[in-house]
């Protein structure tokens, strides 16, 4: 017979060898017990992201505290799943929130629609919207998963101002887009405190609903880099 | 007397073992008649026990409520789903004569155990107490009693065989293969592209709805003929009524 | 005696262990219940019952833990402190659900159904003894609840009565999975009780009796495993089977049946399926305990200890409880190591395979036991310095040669199929044999079509022929 196929050896070597042979997989399970167990205990151990991980947006200042965004739109329209709700309002001389003429008054990204690709990132010229690494967002309602502007706006950091307020003097918005700026000065800082006496109702002078406040220092947290429940 | 456990058994399981056997008479679907069965038979099985015969009370339990009565169960689920009780008495008359009979065999049993009197207990403790019950039983079936036991186990043997025989089906030629099939149809000239599939509508289509025909009417073919013989296929006037709810909803915004 | 020599005696003289093992001079229960009062039964059995319900709370949490080592995951570690709350969570939960019952229901028997399961479960502990005599309240009594001269077969019977109540659960939920898991379930249980019992009949034979304490009393100088193995190995078999556990769940099988005979439960009825699966995996395992290790004895080196001081009293609890929880990690690790099988594959393997077998086996041991009893003849012959029955040696080398005969003669039929599978192919052949025409193979030679110029008619007729 030439080509026999390879049948169990002959003998009671190849019989027990049969026998036992299902009892190979019990070894499997058996030592895999003491194996070191792979499972990340989420929350308690957390895996760091990388560095360009899609996380939430976040709207950049200039570094005297005016926002970057200029209410272009251009994420919005990048954006494959509708998820950014924009709308431009002009830049008064008392109420200016960015360098140039205009500014994001109305800024919403829906957080159920958003799909993190990141295009709205490619789409902004003034480098106003990138993306931090924070992915804690999980909700339980609709309405609290539409992040609105102070929601998104970065935190003040040391040197800013909120604006509403004027440009460093002599600089332009070109200034501002070179990083030629680089601290508030004591002027505006003069402008903003002869205004504090004003109302904080929420209102800006010109009727717009947002207004400069401070997000660290209030309640209402931009960033949420905490893992306690924010409630709104 | 008997002791005060053993009246309260018999007191406790005597009137459940009479009503699960009228149960048995008077049920109305099959299985709830086995299962008043079952129960009078673990009843007896309790008795048997309580009379001092271990063995003979956990083997009826075992050999009669766990295995016989479970043939029986399964026969009775399994059978029986296409067709339905003829509840037609064929001989006139046939209930008030069997209740006539069945009242005079009841006055002659009753006479006639009424008037037997009984010696005082003897109990069955002279066995068990020596070599065991199941030892005696033992020494009984396989010494004094072998013959018997061996030819009735020996009929029961052949009655099992016999059973099998004659409800073996030989297959006596191929299993009809694909091909096979699809002659059959096409030289019938019925159902030649098969049996149509159960109704899918915009909201359902489980397959117990219909499907519908051209001119609207469900059709029979479509669903099967054990959920026809279960009565559990459903109409599909619901989806249909829908479907034209919306159409005309759709008409309507039209016109407005 | 020692761990050595009785390992030693063990293995080398199983004969005169054997011949050790007198049966029961009575198959009446040992266990004395003449200073047990009712009040005291209905402790025990409450006991019991606490026993059973805390064992099958710690199983859940023990199986899931075990099983996701064994998947190289942790299990539950969230509800409580290692996830031991976890049952606990889980029972909560099932209480807490909406109780649904199907419209086309039999609501009866929709409802008697898991009660008559969960039952049955609980009744066959009662025979199991869990220690000897102790002092309970006063009173010298034995740590089992009750116990017949028939008490393994009782065990044997309560399953049986507790099949019906999953074949009623599938019936009564008025649909089809349910009716076909219910009655493939039932089918599969029953097959393997027949194997069961017989499995058991050898350890009858080697005890003389039925009663689980004799059966435990005669295990004090040998446990039944080392001369009943291969009862034992057939027993795990069945009584994985018996209690729906992979590889044998296929009535649960997600796949094929959706939940089988549970399906349509929900809520509390679910719980008692769930709570009856594990008690019965609870009895099963506390009947091999009793029939195989031994029962509540320690094992052989630990009863040495100070003429038996840990054999006594309470310590029973101990030693039972560690074996019946070596049985539930085997269970566990057939779950997490084995497929399913298949339902026809499963059938043949019982009937065809594990009764005919455990049949050969029990006439083997009646023979064996024969023997020692001194039925065959009381003559022995001296060998290395002890006495070995002639008649006992005879038969185990009858058994023995008829073994090697059978495994020798099976052999030969898988080299045979072997070498038929892999047999060349025929050196001739016509290709139009099939009705088609098929191209030689490397080595083959056709047959012509005999007078295909000429247009005979005979390799038509052949077509027809072979269509069928």
């Amino acid at each position: 017979m030439a080509d026999q196929t390879n049948g169990p050896d002959s003998g009671k070597g190849g019989f027990l060898s049969d026998l036992f042979a299902p009892v190979g997989g019990f070894g499997v399970t058996f030592a895999t017990m003491f194996r070191k167990v792979e499972t990340e205990e989420y929350p308690e151990e957390k895996r760091p992201t990388q560095p360009r991980y899609h996380g939430r947006h976040q709207l950049n200042r200039h570094p005297d505290g005016l926002e970057k965004c200029v209410g272009c739109e251009l994420c919005a329209w990048a954006c494959p799943a509708d998820a950014i709700f924009v709308e431009g309002a002009d830049n008064t001389a008392d109420a200016r929130f960015s360098p140039g003429e205009r500014y994001g008054r109305v800024y919403q990204i829906n957080y159920l629609r958003c799909i993190f690709c990141g295009l709205c990132i490619e789409a902004c010229p003034t480098r106003a919207l990138t993306m931090t690494n924070f992915y804690e967002l999980a909700d339980d309602n609709r309405a609290d998963l539409i992040f609105t502007k102070e929601q998104l706006l970065a935190p003040l950091l040391e040197g800013m101002l909120p604006p509403p307020h004027p440009m460093v003097d002599g600089m332009e918005e070109r200034d501002y887009y070179q990083g030629k700026v680089t601290s508030s000065t004591p002027e505006q800082e003069a402008w903003v405190r002869a205004r504090e006496d004003e109302p904080q109702d929420g209102l800006a002078p010109t009727g717009d609903p947002v207004i400069g406040v401070d997000t660290v220092a209030d309640g209402r947290q931009a960033t949420r880099d905490t893992t306690e429940a924010v409630r709104r | 007397m008997t002791g005060l456990g053993e009246q309260i058994l018999f007191w406790v399981l005597g009137p459940i073992s009479v009503v699960a056997a009228l149960g048995l008479l008077f049920a109305k679907k099959a299985v709830h008649a086995a299962i008043c069965v079952a129960l009078v038979m673990v009843n007896l099985g309790i008795f048997y026990l309580a009379e001092q015969a271990p063995f003979l009370g956990v083997i009826q339990i075992f050999v009669y409520t766990g295995a016989v009565m479970m043939l029986f169960l399964f026969v009775v689920m399994l059978i029986g789903v296409d067709s339905s009780d003829s509840l037609v008495e064929t001989l006139r008359g046939q209930r008030w004569a069997a209740l006539l009979l069945a009242l005079g065999l009841a006055v002659l049993i009753f006479t006639a155990v009424g008037t037997v009197t009984f010696g005082p207990m003897q109990g069955l403790d002279d066995v068990n107490n020596g070599a065991g019950n199941v030892s005696t039983l033992a020494s009984l079936i396989f010494g004094q009693y072998v013959w018997a036991f061996e030819i009735t186990s020996a009929l029961l043997i052949t009655a099992a065989m016999g059973a099998m025989v004659l409800a073996h089906r030989e297959r006596l030629g191929q299993r009809p293969g694909q091909r096979v099939w699809a002659e059959r149809r096409v030289r019938s000239g019925r159902n030649v592209a098969g049996l149509p599939a159960p109704g899918v509508y915009a909201r359902s289509n489980a397959v117990d709805t219909p499907a519908l025909l051209p001119d609207g009417t469900p059709s029979e073919l479509s669903v099967s003929r054990v959920l026809v013989a279960r009565e559990q296929v459903t109409t599909p006037v619901p989806y249909i009524t829908s479907a034209e709810d919306v159409e005309g909803e759709i008409e309507e915004g039209y016109e407005r | 005696m020692s761990n050595a020599t009785f390992a030693l005696e063990a293995l080398t003289g199983i004969p005169q262990h054997l011949a050790a093992l007198a049966p029961a001079t009575t198959d009446n229960p040992k266990a004395d219940f003449s200073d047990t009062p009712w009040w005291l039964s209905l402790v025990k059995a409450l006991l019991i019952f606490v026993y059973l319900l805390l064992s099958t709370l710690l199983v859940i949490w023990f199986e899931r833990r075990v099983i996701g080592r064994m998947q190289q995951r942790p299990g539950p570690n969230r509800t409580g402190p290692f996830g031991l709350l976890q049952t606990l969570a889980d029972g909560m939960k099932l209480m807490l659900k909406e109780d649904i019952t199907p419209a086309a229901a039999d609501r009866v028997v929709y409802s008697l159904a898991p009660l008559i399961a969960a039952t049955m479960a609980f009744v066959s502990f009662a025979i199991i003894p869990i220690g000897p005599d102790v002092w309970m309240f006063g009173h010298h009594t034995p740590l089992q609840l009750t116990d017949l001269p028939v008490a393994v077969l009782l065990v044997l019977a309560v399953a049986g009565i507790g099949v019906y109540g999953i074949v009623l659960a599938g019936w009564s939920s008025g649909s089809t999975y349910p009716l076909v898991g219910g009655l493939r379930s039932s089918a599969q249980v029953i097959s393997y009780e027949i194997a069961m019992g017989l499995a058991l009949v050898a350890v009858f034979l080697y005890s003389g009796s039925m009663s689980t304490s004799q059966i435990v009393a005669a295990q004090s100088s040998l446990w039944y495993i080392l001369p009943a193995f291969f009862s034992f190995v057939v027993y795990v078999i069945t009584m994985v089977g018996e209690t729906n556990r992979l590889p044998f769940d296929l009535a649960e099988g997600e796949g094929e049946l959706t939940g089988g005979f549970h399906t349509e439960y929900s809520s509390m009825r679910f719980a008692m399926f769930y709570l009856a699966e594990y008690i019965n995996m609870f009895t099963v395992s506390a009947l091999a305990t009793t029939m195989f290790l031994g029962g509540w004895q320690a094992p052989p080196g630990i009863a040495a200890i100070n003429s038996g001081m840990f054999n006594h009293g309470w310590w029973g609890i101990l030693w039972f409880t560690i074996k019946l929880w070596i049985f539930m990690w085997f269970f566990v690790w057939l779950r997490g190591s084995l497929p399913r099988v298949r339902y026809d594959q499963f059938m043949r393997l019982g009937w065809k395979f594990l009764i005919p077998v455990t049949l050969a086996w029990v006439v083997a041991v009646a023979f064996i036991r024969g023997a020692q009893l001194g039925y065959l003849g009381d003559s022995t012959v001296g060998l290395v310095g002890r006495e070995f029955p002639v008649a006992t040696l005879v038969i185990v080398g009858v058994i023995a040669a008829l073994a090697l005969g059978a495994t020798w003669v099976w052999e030969g039929k898988q080299a045979d199929k072997v070498a038929r599978e892999s047999a060349p192919p025929p050196e001739r052949i016509d290709p139009y044999a099939g009705g088609y025409p098929v191209p030689p193979m490397p080595g083959q030679e056709l047959v012509e079509p005999s007078p295909a110029i000429s247009g005979s008619p005979t390799p038509v007729a052949l077509k027809e022929d072979t269509r069928g």
